[in-house]
């Protein structure tokens, strides 16, 4: 009887969160939210269609991933319509914005700010932005997602946009959890798959895994207990020290000497070694792909630091590397966008500290996640730059 | 150790299984509650070890009863100037100079107050002393109520501890009663606290610009604090029930009062009636002239204020809240067809002052009041909930506490009763674990854990 009872309190919490994600009392009421996705052979982890929920995490925003697997917008269609031109962008958390709703993601903004721009080609009827985004992606992840999917959607144009430090981290380079450059018998750098004997990927498709998916997937109780499984045991007890809020940005000299001197080092010194071998390798396939799909392509980073204005030293190594990487990448085909130095000429900000307010929500405001704000700001300059590109493109059969 | 936490479950079931086999569980208690606290930290637990022992050798002293309450005034008094307003006395004294900082040790507002109860109501032959160093640690430290009550009077509760330790204890009846006094406990402080935290503190963060959202941070703090702090005792109520204790009722839906005197009947009963018993009847209560009862009760409700924290506006919020109950005797208000009215204005006025105890500092303060008086500017912020929802929801607050008021007591002990067993404790316990698990933003102490 104890058991049934047990089992009647887990089914009144259930029903209780239910309620609470069904109605208004989201806004307000706790939630779970929800989990996205799951184990993807190709990239490692990929989103499960028609997946919605809340996400609560900064600030309170429903979602759903498309029936095609993106995270906007809906009602795409895998073929195109004559006189529709598609921009395929693809990104990490920033760009998949789910702290805010689908409609106010600059990705969405960018194409209604598109689809209004007066100077666009005749040809160009309707301009659809799809966002490939996905939490926790760099830039390896991001050309196997356009590669496995995003070019089947026959865009026009795709843009990668990550963190300028996504090249230092070691995500392009292990692959044990997802694709990552690793060296081959010759030591080229080469895909590796690593990530494919997880226990995770192996079972996923079983008939064990799916329905544990699918428990996730429809059960808040259970995705409750299962998200709080990945907390540290301290934390699970209830008794890890309490959280402090994320800081605004850190007090410093606004120069960013030790970001900016390690993304000097590795575009123009080519170190270390194996992250610059793995950048060149990325940019080479990006580019290889852009060519075959006959596609205009840009790759944007950011955090790439805007100095104050006295920090000398810092502007001129900001110079020399933003010319590198520039180069580079016209090397390829491939067009660069310096995310912050656009916003900071577009918003009259000094440096990039200046731009602290379009990054996060109530508390943290100044630290985490593009707000409201920020995402109408990068889909001003970004509609910009793709409107710019669409007006000077050759009229392709795409 | 939070309340909402699995460690502190795990720590009541531990107790529950144990006092259930022990015939005599006092020390099995202790231990409990010496774990209990040790989680806070070896600062906190020395502090307040030395702080017990100090209070039981002012008993054990062959003093007279005089010197016994004037030593423990100083001691415990002492204790809570030293720790919570050393800060606000040296910055008003203009003292210059860096000096440390300390951390205020948990609980120390809680169990210094119920110690200097302790040798008051002794003095006065109001109770037994306790019969040896273990029962009065025992009485002092026992875990549901350390570290934000409800302040225990000795007459009531020592008793029930000597029981324990000669194994004549009165066992809990009604086990689902106290189930479910942890589940509703853990649900307003899970459910509706710890969501509405997130929401004021932005609203905090700087005084509002426009009316609209300084009443709204105003009317979701009342709640806050209220979910908050009831959800706590109603934790510690039902812990001790079943651990075969009874600890005060500490609230009793304070919302649903007509008037400033009923309030303070129906909130932090605890504390309220601390104050009537050993500050406000000692100084005179209201005998005397007219106003030396006035000075009395707003001297007395200023103390309340500054109890809660070292800072100006806590002060004030009693102060303010003196001034009311006086305003509230001068012109008392009993024609029935007016309580509507006198609710919310009543109500409005509770609202109004929760403003000062959550601001951080007097010009915050008054500037918020600035905000909430802009009747011109009722903006709505740009992203937030239609405002619609938001009235909705406030009136679906209100319309809870009044159920509250309706189903509890009598009503839910009847359905408890009749539905007490394994069915009913499967789905309460189960509910409460789930409860805890469920994850917030950010950790939301109690709030009266900081006093």
């Amino acid at each position: 009887m104890l058991a049934l009872g047990g089992i009647a309190g887990l089914a009144a919490v259930e029903a209780g969160l239910k309620v609470i994600a069904a109605t208004p009392l989201w806004r307000v009421l706790p939630v779970i939210e929800p989990i996205l996705g799951a184990p993807d052979y190709n990239i490692g982890y990929g989103f499960t269609p028609h997946v919605s929920g809340i996400w609560v995490r900064e600030n309170r925003a429903p979602l759903t991933i498309t029936d095609l697997g993106l995270r906007g917008p809906a009602g795409i269609e895998v073929a195109k319509r004559p006189g529709e031109i598609r921009v395929a962008i693809t990104g990490d958390s920033h760009v998949e914005g789910l702290q805010v709703e689908y409609q106010y993601t600059f990705t969405a903004l960018t194409q209604a700010m598109l689809n209004r721009a007066a100077r666009l080609p005749e040809s160009v009827r309707q301009v659809q932005v799809l966002n490939l985004a996905m939490s926790g992606i760099g830039p390896l992840r991001q050309l196997v997602r356009l590669e496995h999917f995003g070019y089947s959607l026959q865009p026009d144009v795709v843009m990668l946009i990550s963190d300028a430090s996504d090249f230092l981290t070691s995500e392009m380079t292990d692959d044990r959890l997802n694709p990552g450059y690793v060296p081959d018998a010759s030591g080229k750098l080469v895909r590796g798959y690593a990530y494919r004997n997880r226990l995770s990927m192996r079972y996923a498709d079983t008939i064990p895994g799916r329905a544990f998916l699918g428990l996730l997937r429809h059960s808040e109780v259970a995705r409750l207990l299962y998200l709080r499984s990945k907390n540290s045991m301290l934390h699970i007890l209830g008794l890890a020290p309490a959280a402090r809020p994320t800081p605004k940005s850190a007090a410093h000299d606004g120069c960013h000497q030790d970001v900016l001197a390690s993304l000097h080092r590795l575009w123009v010194g080519h170190a270390p070694e194996r992250h610059w071998q793995a950048a060149t390798v990325l940019l080479d396939e990006y580019s290889a792909g852009a060519r075959e799909h006959r596609v205009a392509a840009f790759y944007a980073m950011r955090n790439l630091p805007v100095p104050k204005t006295a920090c000398a030293e810092q502007q001129a190594m900001r110079a020399a590397t933003v010319a590198v990487i520039t180069a580079e990448l016209a090397r390829r085909g491939i067009n660069f966008i310096d995310i912050d130095r656009a916003l900071a000429d577009r918003l009259r900000a000094e440096s990039s500290d200046d731009l602290s307010h379009l990054y996060g929500f109530g508390r943290q405001l100044g630290g985490g996640h593009l707000n409201y704000e920020g995402h109408q700001a990068y889909a001003t300059v970004l509609s910009e730059v793709v409107a710019r590109s669409l007006r000077e493109r050759p009229q392709s059969p795409n | 150790m939070p309340f909402n936490s699995l460690a502190f479950l795990a720590l009541l079931l531990a107790s529950w299984c144990a006092v259930q086999a022990f015939r005599r569980p006092a020390y099995v208690l202790i231990t409990a509650s010496l774990v209990f606290y040790a989680v806070a930290g070896p600062f906190d637990t020395i502090v307040f070890l030395v702080t017990v022992s100090l209070n039981w050798l002012i008993q054990l002293s062959g003093l007279r009863a005089r010197w016994k309450i004037t030593l423990a005034v100083l001691l415990n008094i002492g204790l809570i100037v030293g720790f919570k307003y050393k800060s606000l006395l040296l910055g008003a004294a203009g003292a210059t100079g860096s000096y440390t900082d300390t951390g205020l040790p948990l609980g120390i507002s809680f169990y210094c107050f119920q110690a200097l109860a302790y040798h008051i109501d002794v003095a006065r032959r109001q109770t037994a002393p306790a019969s040896s160093f273990a029962s009065f640690f025992l009485f002092k430290s026992f875990f549901p109520q350390l570290v934000a009550g409800p302040i225990v009077r000795a007459h009531q509760f020592l008793p029930q501890i000597e029981r324990l330790f000669t194994g004549s204890r009165r066992r809990p009846r009604l086990i689902a009663f106290g189930l479910a006094l942890c589940a509703l406990g853990l649900v307003k402080k899970v459910v509706f606290a710890d969501s509405l935290a997130p929401l004021v503190d932005e609203i905090f963060m700087a005084p509002p610009e426009s009316a609209y959202l300084a009443w709204l941070g105003a009317a979701l703090f009342t709640f806050q604090i209220y979910f908050d702090f009831s959800g706590y005792s109603d934790i510690a109520i039902g812990a001790a029930y079943l651990l075969g204790l009874r600890l005060p009722v500490n609230f009793l839906t304070p919302y649903i009062s007509l008037g400033p005197r009923e309030f303070w009947q129906r909130w932090h009963i605890s504390l309220s009636t601390w104050i009537r018993d050993y500050l406000y009847i000692p100084l005179g209560g209201r005998h005397g002239t007219w106003i030396r009862s006035a000075i009395v009760l707003v001297a007395s409700m200023a103390l309340a204020g500054l109890w809660h924290g070292a800072n100006i506006t806590f002060i004030i919020w009693g102060t303010a809240w003196g001034i009311y109950i006086l305003l509230g005797r001068l012109w008392p208000c009993r024609l029935e067809v007016f309580a509507p009215l006198r609710w919310l204005v009543h109500m409005l006025i509770v609202v109004a002052l929760w403003v000062l105890f959550r601001s951080p500092s007097f010009d915050f303060a008054m500037d918020y009041f600035r905000a909430m008086l802009s009747v011109s500017n009722w903006s709505i912020p740009e992203h937030g909930a239609p405002a619609g929802y938001v009235c909705t929801g406030i009136a679906g607050l209100f319309v809870l506490h009044w159920l509250e008021a309706r189903a509890a007591g009598r009503p839910a002990v009847l359905i408890l009763r009749r539905y007490d067993g394994p069915l009913l404790w499967g789905c309460l316990i189960s509910i409460s674990l789930i409860l805890v698990l469920i994850p917030t933003a950010a950790v939301n102490p109690f709030i009266y854990f900081r006093f």
